[in-house]
């Protein structure tokens, strides 16, 4: 009882034509929005009065910890589960309503890729394509010589990786409106992650919208051109990347010339805008803390004619550090600016008790 | 209209089947077999029979009014009335419970983020358990027949495919009943439970009630077995209508099960 592959539309025509009418989302209207969206399940809250708005055409980062309720808002987009209260519209439809219309604008990834073990990923695709009416011979082997997938082999027999590359074919295929991505790097390795990029960023340049979630900053930082932050099903802050980025701290390990009166002490970065801590280390080494512009910190180091200078990213802890502090993490109810870091610029240097400077 | 949901549930279960299929053909023709020897130790037998008690010849499909050592009587006792409901309820419940347990493992969630409504998935795969179990169905019934013929049990095939048709409506009202419950949960066990002990629960009610016991005659409307009177249908050689029942209960339980499966969230794995 084989299934055999549907013989139906050639996938370049698709786009257009299978568009039902969209109620409305022209170029400039969202693909997604939530209104107070709220999902509990007993007593606990899964997601506790989203208010988001993704634009068509963007790169969505929808960021969290594991348990912060991404994947219980995809969840309720694409109608696997319903909303306690709320509303949620994608691409100008109502999941619940218009639930088969609308996915066929949508590519799924799930973050968890369960696949029917005994199938082969070409077997899958093509009842993916039967189920869409769609001749997808040609996107699904170009997209798996561009992943490295291997299609012919059962499932079960893959690695998690190779099924996430299965999965992911299955959601780039049709070429749809909205992708929406749980997790998607999981278990890939880096040339894969750089392929997929590359396979988001060619998306949005079409005019698609990507909608990206995940728990690693990383995995979003490199390709999102907007990103919110969830967390216990809140949303805390919704920005630019680079916005966000820019408000954290970063951390720059700077060294110098360890012999006295080489290495400037920390009084000399009192008055310079960014700098939120400074601590000497040893063999001349001191790490920096900076938020925002790096410019006036450069200038100040200048005259010292530093030999060596390391930046630490920031990464997804700092940004929830920074938006939450590492203590007492009260979950703000509404987006807010991160909160100041503890250490004033201008207030000295907590000195390092392996400082060598003299 | 495409139904590759239903086409690849059918796909996923071609090894099922011929195992399924092997086994009951294996089944049936063995019982029957042993039809020449039954009937010629049948006055010794008839003996020991009448020695039981009433209830207990009830469970083993032996009625009153019905000769046990008539060919009808044996085809009854030793096939339709208990083995074979038996086996191809568990083999629908298996089935069926493969609906709720794909959902429970995240294997269907690839299939419901498609543009595909939930309403179409799983009537697309109640559709592929209708197949499965009808196809066994044939192949007990084309062994019954065969076989029949081959040891002189002389029982017309007109009654052999009315007592077919019956028990594998029956098979469906079970079978139907795990869908609901399988699509009210997404959990395989419970839908798999639920489905046999309703099926368990039937026989005996049945079977205890025909032996006269009062309780059970009180519950025994409620019985699906009730309505599967394969004894009157082998001797009479006509459909027995209360089959019609059997089928409402399917088609209402599929009816609940598209209804309950539309009004909760999906499980996630």
């Amino acid at each position: 009882m084989a299934v055999s592959v549907c013989s139906g539309r050639a996938y370049g025509d698709l786009v257009e034509r299978d568009l039902p009418d969209a109620g409305g989302t022209g170029t400039d209207a969202p693909a997604i929005v939530t209104r107070a969206l709220t999902k509990r399940f007993g007593d606990s809250v899964a997601l506790d009065g989203l208010d988001l708005e993704v634009r068509a055409g963007e790169v969505f980062g929808f960021l969290g910890p594991n348990g912060a309720g991404k994947t219980t808002t995809i969840r309720l987009l694409l109608d696997l589960a319903r909303p306690t209260s709320g509303s949620a519209t994608v691409l100008g439809l109502d999941p619940r309503r218009d639930g088969p219309v609308l996915r066929r604008r949508i590519g799924y990834l799930p973050g968890d890729v369960n696949l029917p073990a005994r199938l082969t990923g070409r077997a899958m695709l093509a009842d993916h394509a039967a189920v869409r009416g769609l001749d997808l011979h040609r996107p699904v082997d170009e997209l798996a010589e561009r992943l490295g997938a291997d299609l012919d082999r059962p499932m079960g027999d893959l690695s998690l990786g190779n099924r996430r590359k299965v999965a992911m074919i299955a959601a780039f295929a049709h070429r749809p409106d909205l992708l929406v991505l749980d997790e998607p790097t999981g278990g890939l390795d880096p040339l894969v992650q750089q392929t997929f990029r590359s396979l988001a960023r060619e998306a949005a340049a079409e005019g698609r919208t990507v909608f990206l979630s995940s728990h690693v900053l990383d995995e979003v930082q490199h390709v999102a051109d907007r990103v919110a932050v969830l967390r216990a099903g809140r949303l805390v802050a919704e920005d630019r990347i680079d916005v966000l980025l820019s408000r954290l701290n970063r951390t720059c390990v700077v060294r110098f010339d360890p012999r006295p009166g080489m290495v400037p002490s920390a009084e000399v970065f009192h008055r310079v805008p960014g700098v939120t801590e400074v601590h000497h280390l040893h063999d001349g080494e001191i790490e920096i803390s900076l938020e925002g512009p790096a410019g006036p910190l450069l200038e100040a180091l200048a005259p010292w004619s530093p030999l060596d200078l390391a930046t630490h990213e920031p990464d997804l802890e700092d940004l929830f550090l920074g938006y939450y502090g590492a203590e007492h993490a009260p979950a703000p109810t509404a987006p807010a600016r991160p909160t100041d870091p503890a250490v004033a610029p201008a207030a000295p240097a907590v000195p390092d008790p392996a400082s060598v400077t003299r | 209209m495409s139904t590759v949901v239903a086409r690849r549930a059918l796909a996923d279960r071609r090894r099922w089947l011929v195992g399924w299929s092997v086994g009951i053909a294996a089944f049936v023709a063995v019982n029957i077999a042993f039809w020449p020897s039954f009937r010629d130790q049948s006055d010794e037998l008839n003996e020991m029979i009448e020695r039981m008690p009433e209830s207990i010849r009830a469970l083993f499909g032996m009625g009153e009014g019905v000769d046990p050592f008539s060919p009808v009587g044996y085809l009854s006792s030793q096939v339709y009335t208990f083995a074979l409901p038996m086996l191809l309820m568990i083999a629908g419940i298996g089935a069926v419970g493969a609906v709720a347990g794909d959902e429970e493992h995240g294997l269907l969630e690839t299939t419901y983020a498609l543009p595909i409504s939930r309403h179409r998935v799983l009537l697309e795969r109640w559709l592929a358990v209708v197949v499965l179990t009808t196809v066994l169905s044939v192949v007990g019934l084309v062994t019954t027949v065969i076989t029949a013929r081959a040891v002189d049990l002389e029982v017309s095939t007109a009654s052999m495919v009315w007592a077919s048709l019956a028990v594998t409506v029956l098979t469906w009202a079970i079978a139907g009943l795990g869908l609901a419950v399988g699509a009210a949960t997404g959990r395989r066990g419970v839908a798999m439970t639920v489905a046999t002990v309703v099926a368990v629960v039937s026989y005996l009610i049945t079977s205890l009630a025909d032996a006269g016991i009062g309780v059970f005659e009180t519950l025994e409307p409620l019985s699906v077995f009730t309505h599967y009177d394969v004894l009157a249908t082998l001797a009479r050689g006509t459909p027995d209508w209360s089959v019609l029942l059997l089928a409402l209960v399917a088609t209402v339980a599929t009816g609940a099960a598209l209804w309950l499966v539309d009004h909760r969230d999906l499980r996630a794995a």
